[in-house]
């Protein structure tokens, strides 16, 4: 059984060994703690030393992993936390009694060693009369105690590798000591790597990389090849000539150090990996991501019209990369990107002014942008996604704006984006007017319905009708002029298309010539009125109209003449071929001869039906006009109703006849029947037109002569109206001079003189047309009755006339207006006369007969359906100009 | 002072023009109503040559429709002359034109039923 521990100093012993014994115990003892102790202190300390030398060492070729550095720090220290206790507790603790030195001593020399175990316990036996003895067991302390001084105890001490320990710590500490002279950052680097492993401190490399550029991940285009360049760090000790990197698994790419940076060229890349960098020491592992490019999701021009436009801002999609804008505009540009945009640059460029207005294509624009005269940089405002230009003013030029951006990612779009501005012009407007004749004849009363069309590119202000008059004889009074505005329009309304009736009677526009035309205005300041191309209306009175449709009529009857002396003509060559040919019709020559003779026929037909179409319309007119008497529109009628008759019924027969003629499985017989058939159809169809051209000229002279009658009768007429219109005012202004009288008067004799004035001209002209019938005609009576008006010297007289009213010689006026009415009615007679002698036929025809009055029903039904036709057009009319006021009504309100 | 002056023009001027405008348009909307008054008048008369024509006719039928004309007629003039030219009275001057028409075809139709 171990003895009980004691102290290590001194103890009380019932008999102690011997002086010089302990003394050498004591010795042996501090010599064997000293060692040992040494020992377990250098062992921490080439721990500690070995573990920090690993990790700068470590460090040096690779990144130490931060539980590898914590392993080795573990390993490290525990030398000096585990090894060395535990070292102490064996050598200092567990040997420090007399009888443990003693044990350790019996090791090197086991008989001492015994002898000196029995000492040391000896020295606590209690004494025992029987079995011990104090002498002996003093003698035997003696004895040992003897024997111990003659041998160093010291040689007993365990072998000791302090010294090569304590080496070893020299050494590493040697080492350590270089390196942080050295390089004093490295270590303090690995130090605190060793000391702290898992803290957040970089390795420290000799080589150091640049790579805040670098994201985390680093975004790299899809599938597109990339390159990759990395800077020194400005505190890079080291700057290899190369270094070399590599994506993924994929081959070492080199790259040599240019301006103090490395550029890898990268193939492309679909996968997520890492991209290893070595350059000398350094090593980095850097995550790349590839993704798509950025697109154009959307790109949208907002646009701002000039002020004066009066339109509101406009969305123009500009995935075209063309825009035509008009000047004085401003622009803004909204671009959507598929991802969130970083940063934006935007570059205008005007083009110079001669360029062609043409729509970019790739290669243009570069040649284009080659020529530039202008660089603009335009300002950009960024919001996620979205890229807002600032306004762009469009100027003369054509410009080119090019966008290029970055996503967050810092890729940008496969190409800039590049929009072509053009400007345009604010064109002028236009205006025509349609459904209408560039000349027309039309009654006074008549009304003319037409369509008005305006149109401009960015909307119209109004557009209407203006006329201008001018008299194609000398007239009383000014000539017409006026406009209406028909259609008010809006800033976004670009078309306008109004049906509009134009009456002379609602606008109190006399007989003259006017020249109309539809007008246009469009917002642009200072640009006014587009006016169109004239249409010339001729307006006609009742007389004027019957003497247009007078020498419609003669002009028929000069057709109507030559188309029966062609089918007499025709006739006689019919005759000739049945005498000549007769009896061989169906040989080749004849056959081609009644060809010939068909054709001639077929002409002749479709002249005549031509001819009975402007007939009929001539005799609607002449119905329409009112003026022309009964007897000239029935017997024009019945000279239509034979024209009718022989373009449809008469001459088609003929023309079948020789036709049948000419059949070749005809007989000879069969033919020449069929051609006298043709011949007895064609006597009867000449016959016919004789009849109808003698009723054609029998109406002419009835419209001719009633056409001088008509007119002279409206002058009488108008004569006994200014003496009427005079008398009824005779009191208010008799005796006084004309500048006394009340306005009312002087308008009524103002208006009077003008009346007087116009039948005066009237009556001239009258003069002038018989003297130019006569020329035509050489009837005695025209000229008999020009004769007589010129003696008479009307026109001077009227002219004094004119004078006396306005200057108020109220009775003068009255006799001399009186008189000459009756003058006019005088040559009336005379004329009237003359047409009963000429057309006393027609009036003496049994005017009562069921034909006549069923005839004279249906004009009087034709003449009121003319007049109701007139009256709704001129109601319409009066309607456009109750809009075209509103219109007006409208523009001047602000 | 200068800018008082001007505005004092300006204000002139264009209560000139705006006052011009309006007479104008005064000037031209009594030429409506008195073109429309003046359209009652012919409309008028020409029912006086329909009352005519009536006195002429011996064919209950054709004096039958021809009356409803005269009516008809009386319908338009009184529109015409209330200044009223929109689409009423134009709607009752075709249904005149229509009426005649029919009348005249009416004519027509019993001339040949007593001449066959």
């Amino acid at each position: 059984m171990p003895a009980k521990p004691q102290s290590t100093t001194r103890q009380t012993h019932v008999a102690p060994i011997p002086d010089g014994l302990q003394l050498q115990l004591q010795a042996f003892r501090r010599n064997l703690w000293k060692i040992k102790i040494t020992e377990a202190l250098l062992a921490g300390c080439l721990g500690l030393i070995a573990s920090f030398l690993m990790v700068f060492l470590l460090d040096r070729f690779f990144e130490t992993p931060a539980s590898l550095r914590l392993s080795i720090l573990i390993i490290g220290t525990s030398l000096l936390s585990v090894f060395a206790p535990y070292w102490i507790h064996r050598w200092v603790y567990r040997h420090r009694r007399e009888h443990q030195l003693a044990r350790l001593i019996s090791i090197r020399f086991p008989k001492l060693g015994d002898r000196l175990l029995g000492a040391v316990e000896l020295q606590d036996q209690k004494e025992n009369t029987e079995n011990l003895s104090p002498q002996l067991r003093a003698a035997a302390m003696r004895d040992v105690a003897e024997e111990a001084s003659k041998l160093d105890l010291v040689t007993a001490l365990p072998h000791s590798s302090q010294r090569k320990w304590l080496l070893a710590v020299v050494i590493l500490s040697s080492i350590t000591a270089v390196l942080s002279i050295c390089s004093p950052d490295a270590s303090i680097n690995s130090f605190k790597r060793w000391i702290i492993p898992y803290a957040s401190t970089e390795r420290f490399t000799f080589t150091r990389l640049d790579l805040s550029a670098i994201g985390t991940p680093e975004r790299i285009p899809y599938g597109e090849a990339f390159s990759l360049t990395i800077p020194l760090a400005n505190d890079t000790d080291y700057k290899p000539t190369e270094a070399r990197a590599r994506y993924g698994d994929g081959d070492w790419v080199q790259a040599a150090r240019v301006k103090d940076a490395y550029t890898f060229q990268f193939p492309g890349q679909r996968a997520i990996d890492t991209v290893i960098v070595e350059a000398h020491d350094a090593r980095h592992e850097l995550a790349f991501e590839p993704v798509m490019r950025p697109e154009t999701a959307s790109i949208e021009a907002r646009v701002k019209l000039p002020e004066y436009l009066q339109r509101s801002e406009d969305a123009s999609d500009l995935r075209s990369g063309y825009i035509s804008l008009l000047e004085g505009s401003s622009m803004t540009i909204e671009t959507t990107t598929t991802r969130k945009i970083l940063s934006a640059n935007a570059d205008l460029v005007l083009l110079p002014q001669q360029e062609p207005a043409t729509p970019p294509t790739k290669d243009s624009t570069v040649n284009e942008t080659t020529k530039q005269t202008i660089n603009k940089t335009v300002k950009l405002e960024i919001d996620g996604k979205t890229l807002t230009s600032e306004p762009i003013t469009v100027a003369k030029q054509a410009m080119i704006l090019t966008v290029g951006w970055r996503d967050i990612y810092k890729l940008s779009a496969t190409t800039p984006l590049q929009i072509r501005i053009e400007p345009a012009q604010d064109q002028t407007p236009s205006s025509y007017l349609h459904d209408i004749e560039r000349q027309h004849i039309m009654l006074e009363e008549e009304t003319i319905e037409f369509k008005i069309i305006a149109e401009d590119d960015f909307g119209l202000k109004a557009c209407g009708i203006s006329w201008e008059g001018s008299f194609s004889k000398p007239t009383p009074g000014n000539p017409a002029s006026g406009e209406l505005t028909v259609t008010a329009g809006n800033p976004t309304k670009t078309n306008i298309t109004n049906p509009f009736s134009f009456s002379p009677a609602n606008l109190s526009i006399k007989p003259q010539k006017i020249s109309l035309r539809s007008w246009s205005e469009d917002y642009k300041p200072g640009r006014g009125r587009v006016y169109s191309e004239p249409t010339t209306l001729y307006i006609l009175s009742r007389i004027e109209h019957a003497q247009v449709l007078k020498n419609k009529f003669d002009n028929a009857i000069g057709q109507l003449e030559e188309i029966a002396r062609q089918e007499q003509n025709l006739n006689d060559e019919n005759l000739r071929t049945e005498r000549n040919m007769g009896n061989d019709l169906q040989s080749e020559s004849a056959r081609k001869k009644l060809e010939q003779q068909q054709d001639s026929e077929a002409n002749n037909q479709e002249r005549m039906e031509e001819l009975s179409k402007r007939v009929e319309e001539i005799f609607k007119d002449a119905v329409r006009n009112g003026e022309v008497e009964k007897e000239s529109l029935k017997k024009m009628s019945e000279a239509l109703q034979s024209m009718k008759e022989l373009s449809q019924q008469d001459l088609p027969q003929v023309e079948n006849k020789l036709e049948n003629a000419q059949d070749r499985r005809n007989t000879n017989n069969k033919s020449k029947k069929d051609l006298n058939e043709a011949i007895a159809l064609q006597n009867e169809a000449i016959k016919k037109m004789q009849k109808a051209l003698e009723d054609a000229k029998e109406a002419n002279k009835m419209f001719e002569a009633g056409t001088f009658v008509n007119r002279l009768k409206k002058a009488a007429r108008t004569q006994d109206g200014i003496a009427n219109n005079i008398i009824s005012i005779i009191d208010a202004i008799v005796g006084n001079f004309s500048n006394e009288l009340d306005p009312v008067e002087q308008r009524a004799l103002s208006k009077s003189y003008d009346q007087q004035r116009e039948n005066a001209v009237d009556i001239h002209w009258i003069q002038e047309d018989l003297l130019n019938y006569y020329s035509r005609t050489q009837k005695p009576e025209h000229k008999k009755l020009h004769d007589t008006i010129r003696e008479s010297m009307v026109d001077t007289e009227l002219n004094m006339l004119a004078q006396r009213i306005t200057a108020n010689l109220s009775y003068s006026s009255i006799n001399q207006s009186k008189f000459w009415a009756q003058e006019i009615r005088k040559w009336i007679k005379q004329l009237e006369g003359d047409k009963n002698n000429s057309g006393g036929s027609a009036g003496n025809g049994g005017g009562g007969s069921q034909e006549e009055q069923d005839f004279e029903f249906m004009l009087k039904v034709m003449r009121m359906i003319q007049q109701e036709q007139n009256i709704r057009g001129r109601t319409r009319a009066l309607e456009d100009l109750r809009r075209s006021l509103q219109n007006d009504t409208q523009k001047t309100q602000p | 002072m200068k800018t008082i002056t001007n505005t004092i023009l300006y204000i002139a001027v264009t209560g000139i023009t705006c006052f011009a405008a309006d007479q104008n348009t005064a000037e031209k909307i009594k030429q409506h109503g008195d073109k429309s008054q003046l359209l009652s008048l012919e409309q008028d008369e020409l029912s006086a040559d329909v009352q005519d024509l009536i006195d002429e006719q011996t064919d209950p039928e054709v004096i039958k429709m021809l009356r409803e004309i005269e009516l008809i007629m009386a319908d338009a003039t009184d529109l015409l002359d209330q200044k009223n030219t929109g689409g009423a009275t134009i709607a009752t001057e075709t249904e005149v034109i229509e009426k005649i028409f029919e009348t005249a075809k009416k004519k027509q139709e019993n001339q040949k039923k007593e001449g066959g």
